[in-house]
C-alpha cells in the first residue's frame, strides 16, 4: 500500500512557493545574534516580518493545500494535522514568576492552526529534534494506510528564536561562515527558519507526484546529542526503510540527505551510505545549502522543495558541488530533474538518537 | 486489528519531590541510574521499569510518549534563564528536546526499535493508543511501552502501558470505540481490548 502527495508548499529562504517561483540560493542573506553579541549567518524568509506574519503565512500554505486537494469544508472538518516542530510557539512564551505552569501545553501551536483552517480538532505535534516533521510523514502515512483517516496535513514548523541561537551556540556547531554539507571543508550548521506542507491521501492523483513507500524509525542510545560516527545505527534504519517499502538499496535513484555540515552528522551519515553502497551509490541532494538548518520542519519542508521544482529544472545543487573546488564526501545529483528518478530515500538524524528514514517513488500520470 | 494491554502501571511524582530524592527512590525501587534526568524523565523510567518483566527482544520493542506540557521544571527554568540574560548550558539546551526523556528511557530499558514523542493539546491517553495501534499496524510483532505524562497541580502522574497487535491479519483499524474518550474524537479509532496481564 501506499500513500500520495496531492499538495506541497513551502516558505523558507527560497522563497514563499505560493506566491512566486523558489529561489536556490547557497548562501545566508541574514543574521542571527546571540544572547552574548557573537553574530552568526542565518538562514530568513523573505518578507516574512515577525511570529504573526509568519503564522499568517501558515494559515494560508494550509489553505493552499486543502485546495489543491480540493477538499470540501466537510472533508476538511475530518482531515487530520501532523505537526513536526523543534521549537513551536517557544519564542513566544512569557516568563512568568510565582506561578507553577505557565509554559502552554505542546499542542497550542497546532490548536491554532487547526482552528484557523477548519481541520480536525486532534492534532498531533511530534517533538523528536530534527526528526520531527519526517517521523509525522512516516506516521501519516501508517494512519491513512489503517483507515483511521481520509486526508493528512503534514506541516514542518520552525520559527526563528533566541532560545534556539543561544542552544545552539552553546553546543559550539555553527557556522560562522557557509553551510557546505558534504564536503571535507564543512565548518558547521546555520540556522533558518522555514514552514513545509504537504497534503496526504491514499487516493491517487490525476498528475504527476511522489508516493510514499515506506520508512522508518528509532533510537539510537549511545549519545543524547549525537549518532553513532561510524553509521551503523543510520544504516539499519535505512534498511529498515527499505524493507518498508519493498525496495531493494539498487533501486534507489536519489539520496537527500539530512546534510547539516556539522562534523559528526556528516561523517556518520556519509559512513551509512557508503557501507550500503561500496561500490556505486547514488547521487545525493541537500537542501540545507539552501534554507540552512530548519532542525523539526526539515523533513517536510525539505520534501515540498524537492516536489516544488518544476520538472522542466534540474534538482538544485549548490555552487560548492558544481565547482569541484571542494572535496566531495559523495557525488551530488548533475543535471537531473524530479521526472528521471524513480525511488528517492531521504535521510534525517535528530538530538535524542532519533534517526529517520522514508522512501518515495515518483508516479508518472 | 485489536491490541491487547498486557501490562500496565502508572508512578505518581508529588510536585514538590526533590530530584535528589527521585533519582534515589529509581535507583532503590529499580536498580535504575538516574543521573543526569529531569523529574520528567524520572517519573516516566520508574513507572515504565516495572514493565520490563514482560519485554521481549530489544530490536522488537518500540516506546511512544506523549504529553500535554514539556518537562516544566526544565523548560521553563530554561526560559527564565534566557529571560535574565544566564548563559544556556549544552546539556540543559540538548535535554529539553522533547524525546530526551525517550533517549534515556530506551537506553535504560534497552529499547531498540521505533521511539516517538508527541504532543497533544488534550485527550493524551486516547491520542497515545491511536498512536501506538498505528506503530503496531506497521510493526504487527512488535511491542511498544506507551507512556503518557499527566500534570496536576499538585503531582505528576506518568501511565505506562505494554501493548502488543493480537490480530495482526486484519488490514484496516476497525471503527470500535475505547470508552468514551476515544469516542469523542469523532474519528474512527482503534478496537482497544484490554486482557488480563500474561
Amino acid at each position: 500500500m501506499a500513500v500520495y502527495l496531492h499538495g506541497s508548499a513551502s516558505i523558507s529562504a527560497c522563497g514563499n512557493s505560493l506566491k512566486q517561483p523558489l529561489r536556490f540560493c547557497d548562501t545566508a542573506s541574514a543574521v542571527c545574534k546571540t544572547s552574548s553579541g557573537l553574530t552568526y549567518p542565518y538562514y530568513a524568509i523573505p518578507d516574512i516580518d515577525g511570529w504573526q506574519s509568519l503564522l499568517d503565512s501558515t494559515l494560508q500554505l494550509v489553505s493552499h493545500l486543502l485546495e489543491q486537494g480540493g477538499l470540501s469544508k466537510r472533508q476538511r472538518a475530518k482531515t487530520l494535522l501532523f505537526l513536526g516542530s523543534t521549537s513551536l510557539d517557544i519564542g513566544q512564551v512569557e516568563v512568568q514568576h510565582g506561578s507553577d505552569i505557565w509554559l502552554p501545553k505542546i499542542g497550542n501551536l497546532a490548536k491554532i492552526i487547526t482552528a484557523g483552517s477548519g481541520l480536525h480538532a486532534h492534532s498531533l505535534s511530534f517533538n523528536t529534534a530534527c526528526t520531527a516533521s519526517l517521523n509525522a510523514l512516516i506516521y501519516a502515512q501508517h494512519m491513512l494506510e489503517s483507515g483511521q483517516a481520509e486526508h493528512i496535513v503534514v506541516l514542518g514548523f520552525e520559527a526563528r528564536n533566541q532560545l534556539t541561537v543561544d542552544g545552539f551556540d552553546s553546543l559550539a556547531l555553527m557556522s560562522e561562515r557557509r553551510l557546505v554539507t558534504f564536503t571535507e571543508h564543512a565548518s558547521g550548521l546555520i540556522l533558518g527558519e522555514g514552514v513545509g506542507g504537504i497534503l496526504l491521501s491514499k487516493v491517487k492523483p490525476d498528475k504527476a507526484c511522489f508516493k510514499l513507500l515506506g520508512g522508518a524509525n528509532a533510537c539510537d542510545i549511545t549519545s543524547l546529542s549525537t549518532t553513532r560516527e561510524d553509521g551503523l545505527h543510520i544504516r539499519q534504519v535505512i534498511e529498515q526503510c527499505l524493507l518498508q517499502a519493498g525496495v531493494q538499496a539498487e533501486e534507489v535513484d536519489l539520496i537527500k540527505v539530512h546534510g547539516t555540515a556539522t562534523a559528526n552528522n556528516d561523517s556518520a551519515e556519509s559512513a551509512a551510505l557508503r557501507a550500503l553502497y561500496p561500490d556505486t551509490a547514488p547521487p545525493v541532494c541537500a537542501f540545507k545549502p539552501f534554507t540552512g538548518h530548519t532542525l523539526g520542519a526539515c523533513g517536510v519542508l525539505e520534501l515540498a522543495l524537492l516536489d516544488g521544482v518544476s520538472p522542466d529544472c534540474s534538482i538544485p545543487v549548490p555552487g560548492y558541488a558544481e565547482s569541484g573546488l571542494a572535496p566531495l564526501l559523495m557525488p551530488f545529483v548533475q543535471g537531473k530533474s524530479i521526472n528521471d528518478v524513480k525511488h528517492v530515500l531521504l535521510n534525517h538524524s535528530g538530538f535524542g538518537g532519533n534517526n529517520a528514514a522514508l522512501l518515495l517513488e515518483r508516479e508518472t500520470r | 486489528m485489536k491490541i491487547q494491554i498486557i501490562a500496565h502501571n502508572q508512578f505518581i511524582q508529588p510536585r514538590g519531590m526533590s530530584n535528589k530524592a527521585l533519582r534515589q527512590l529509581v535507583k532503590q525501587r529499580y536498580a535504575l541510574d538516574g543521573r543526569r534526568q529531569d523529574n520528567f524523565t524520572l517519573a516516566g523510567l520508574a513507572a515504565a521499569a516495572s514493565l520490563r518483566d514482560f519485554f521481549i527482544a530489544p530490536g522488537q520493542m518500540a516506546l511512544v510518549t506523549c504529553a500535554e506540557y514539556f518537562s516544566i521544571e526544565l523548560v521553563q527554568k530554561m526560559l527564565l534563564d534566557l529571560h535574565e540574560k544566564r548563559p544556556i548550558g549544552p546539556v540543559d539546551f540538548v535535554t529539553t528536546v522533547g524525546n530526551a526523556a525517550n533517549f534515556f528511557i530506551a537506553r535504560a530499558l534497552n529499547i531498540h526499535a521505533g521511539n516517538l514523542f508527541v504532543g497533544v493539546q488534550e485527550g493524551a491517553k486516547a491520542q497515545a493508543f491511536r498512536l501506538s495501534a498505528t506503530h503496531l499496524y506497521a510493526h504487527a510483532r512488535q511491542y511498544v511501552v506507551q507512556l503518557v505524562w499527566e500534570e496536576r497541580e499538585d503531582s505528576r502522574i506518568c501511565h505506562a502501558w505494554l501493548i502488543r497487535a493480537v490480530e495482526p491479519q486484519v488490514q484496516q483499524i476497525k471503527s470500535v470505540a475505547f470508552g468514551d474518550v476515544l469516542q469523542s474524537t469523532g474519528l474512527k479509532v482503534p478496537c482497544v481490548t484490554v486482557l488480563p496481564p500474561v
